[in-house]
């Protein structure tokens, strides 16, 4: 809407029917727009609004039935009524062309001012109607957005209200930062903690009360966080208002708008403080017991030693018509057996600190085998086992020493749990591999314990039923793995275990 | 059992239960056996001695002056660097002989009684 005035338009290319019908409304309050050809008539529509058209119905080139056609396809113009001029004596077939193209009524030339003023001041008034409730409504809509403008400000002020009083409300550090990572809001419990003022914590932000240690690792959390947008997590200690610095696991997640635009931060500090000491002193119990472990193993070593060397001292004295060498043999395998156990500890204690080192050495696994199996030859007859042992020559570098122990484990193992079976031992070459297997045929272990007691201070039975620490495959298993070598059990429940050690060895030499 | 004193033999060790029983066995078996408590008593008493034992049986870790600096500083002294010398270690990695010195073999701890008589009828029979 340009102009005030209503405006009419007037097509006719006829100077002096132009200059005439404009004359008319010349002392009207609305504007005559004066158009020269159908052309020049739709120009004006695309630039105005009219309350009405005064169209000359004879007209060369487009005559004024094809303009009122286009006239009214057009969106803008549909509406907009218009008065037919036609010369007198028209034909009535003109006319009904003239209604059927959209006229709203006709004037015949020549033409009566009043008539015509009259029937243009209907239209105009119509017109100026219609412009009032349009702009009524455009009114009415403004006032509307103005009004929900405003509620939507007033929810928002409530809703950070509300946010507000729930950050001030629960027991925690809450503060709250602009996308860039500058602070904004830091809520009671952060005042009441630090002692810090407001403002000294919006300017310096977390870092006002951060542990001088802790502000580095905290500040590139921080910034990883901004530059990805993604929250973050950190430790770091927080002076509070008596000088004392407490551990708090700070937190920031990124609080987004619907469109998924970060809009700012979220923060929030939780005292971990005694969290923080009981994990230290737990850690501490551990490191403390785990020394213990290891002071107590070495110290009972020394007069274990001295001990079975004293017995085989005495052993080697005693006149065999005494009668008491059987007694004696018993008490060194009695020490021998603690020496085992403590000798066990030890192992386990050097495994927990990292301290298990190989010495490799190239030598034959079945003589090695055969070795252990002679050693514990008299502990399998007196269980009842008999041992079967199969394998050609397969020689590697391994630790001789550990791999020993890890045959003697087996073989042990199979001889405390499965009495009275025979049990079978094989070596194998395969590839660039050795595979050593145990089988026994006693009461197997159930799936559920068969990755178990490979752990530490594991066993399939209960501690009451069979002696032992429960370290014994796990050991074994640390040796077989320091040998990038691997252990397996398969087992049936009823159906005996079978143990299969693999040892990887590139310098293998298997001959027939 | 032999009852007429055999060689002489200067047993280092810190452990006085390790030190008596090794000393006892060797004894029992006719040896003639002198003890010290670390490699400083163990030089200090090899110096003051006109006759030298035939073996030294030495723990490697032990206070003041340890089994290594003994072995260093016998070396570096002709009057005692040709005693031989038999080490007693629980680290198995340790095995003799050590160059340099006059360490020609090693015992493992635990020591079993027949491996520790071997030793010794191997070096000085």
């Amino acid at each position: 809407m340009t102009s005030d005035k209503a405006k009419i338009l007037i097509v006719d290319d006829r100077r002096e029917d132009r200059v005439a019908l404009a004359g008319i409304f010349a002392n009207t309050d609305y504007e005559a727009v004066t158009a020269t050809s159908g052309r020049d008539a739709l120009w004006q529509l695309l630039r105005s609004d009219f309350a009405v058209i005064l169209l000359d119905a004879h007209m060369p080139g487009m005559d004024g039935f094809e303009l009122a056609a286009i006239i009214k396809q057009r969106e803008r113009s549909r509406y907009t009524p218009i008065l037919f001029l036609t010369a007198a004596g028209a034909d009535m077939g003109a006319l009904y062309r003239a209604y059927s193209v959209g006229a709203v009524d006709f004037l015949v030339k020549p033409i009566d001012p009043d008539v015509v003023q009259a029937k243009v001041a209907i239209f105009v008034q119509l017109f100026e109607k219609d412009r009032r409730i349009h702009a009524q409504a455009i009114a009415l809509q403004a006032a509307e957005r103005r009004q929900r403008d405003i509620e939507i400000a007033e929810q928002r002020l409530q809703s950070e209200r509300r946010y507000r009083n729930l950050a001030e409300a629960i027991p925690e550090i809450v503060w709250t930062a602009s996308p860039d990572g500058t602070a904004r809001y830091f809520n009671q419990r952060w005042r009441d903690y630090t002692g810090l003022p407001l403002a000294t914590s919006i300017d310096r932000g977390l870092t006002a009360a951060l542990h001088p240690e802790d502000v580095e690792p905290t500040v590139v959390a921080w910034g990883g966080a901004i530059a990805s947008g993604r929250g973050c997590q950190a430790e770091g200690r927080l002076r509070r208002h008596d000088g004392v610095y407490r551990w708090h696991l700070v937190r920031t997640a990124p609080e987004r708008d619907g469109a998924g635009q970060l809009v700012g931060w979220i923060g929030t500090c939780t005292d971990c403080d005694d969290l923080k000491r009981a994990q230290g002193a737990a850690e501490a119990a551990v490191r403390a017991r785990d020394d213990f472990l290891s002071t107590a193993a070495h110290e009972l070593r020394t007069p274990l030693m001295a001990l079975l060397l004293q017995l085989e001292n005495l052993r080697s004295l005693l006149p065999e018509e005494l009668g008491v060498l059987g007694r004696f043999d018993k008490a060194l395998r009695h020490t021998r057996r603690m020496t085992s156990l403590v000798d066990h500890l030890l192992d386990v204690s050097r495994i927990m600190v990292g301290k298990l080192r190989l010495e490799p050495e190239r030598f034959d696994l079945v003589e090695a085998v055969r070795e252990v199996a002679d050693r514990l030859g008299d502990e399998a007859a007196r269980a009842g086992c008999s041992l079967e042992i199969a394998g050609e020559l397969a020689r590697g570098d391994w630790d001789r020493l550990r791999i020993e122990q890890v045959v003697t484990n087996l073989l042990s193992n199979a001889i405390r749990y499965a009495p009275g079976r025979p049990i079978e031992m094989s070596v194998a070459a395969v590839d660039d591999a050795v595979l050593l297997t145990v089988r026994d045929h006693g009461p197997g272990i159930a799936p559920a314990d068969q990755r178990r007691i490979f752990e530490r201070f594991e066993r399939a039975v209960s501690a009451r039923q069979l002696g032992g620490l429960g370290v014994g495959l796990y050991i074994t298993r640390e040796i077989v793995e320091a040998h990038g070598g691997t252990i397996a059990v398969t087992s049936g429940f009823g159906a005996g275990a079978t143990f299969t050690v693999r040892l990887p060895n590139l310098r293998l030499l298997a001959v027939a | 059992m032999p009852m007429t004193p055999l060689h002489s033999i200067l047993v280092v060790e810190d452990d006085p239960d390790i030190r008596d029983v090794v000393g006892d066995v060797l004894a029992l078996r006719g040896y003639r056996v002198t003890c010290a408590g670390h490699g400083l008593e163990a030089l200090e008493i090899l110096r003051a001695t006109a006759e030298k034992p035939r073996l030294i049986l030495l723990d490697l870790s032990m206070p003041v002056m340890d089994g290594w600096a003994f072995l260093a500083a016998q070396a570096s002294d002709p009057s005692i660097d040709a005693i031989p010398v038999v080490v007693m270690t629980a680290v198995p990695t340790l095995t003799a002989p050590y160059p340099g010195t006059a360490c020609t073999r090693t015992l493992r701890k635990p020591i079993a009684l027949a491996d520790l008589i071997h030793a010794i009828r191997d070096v000085c029979p």
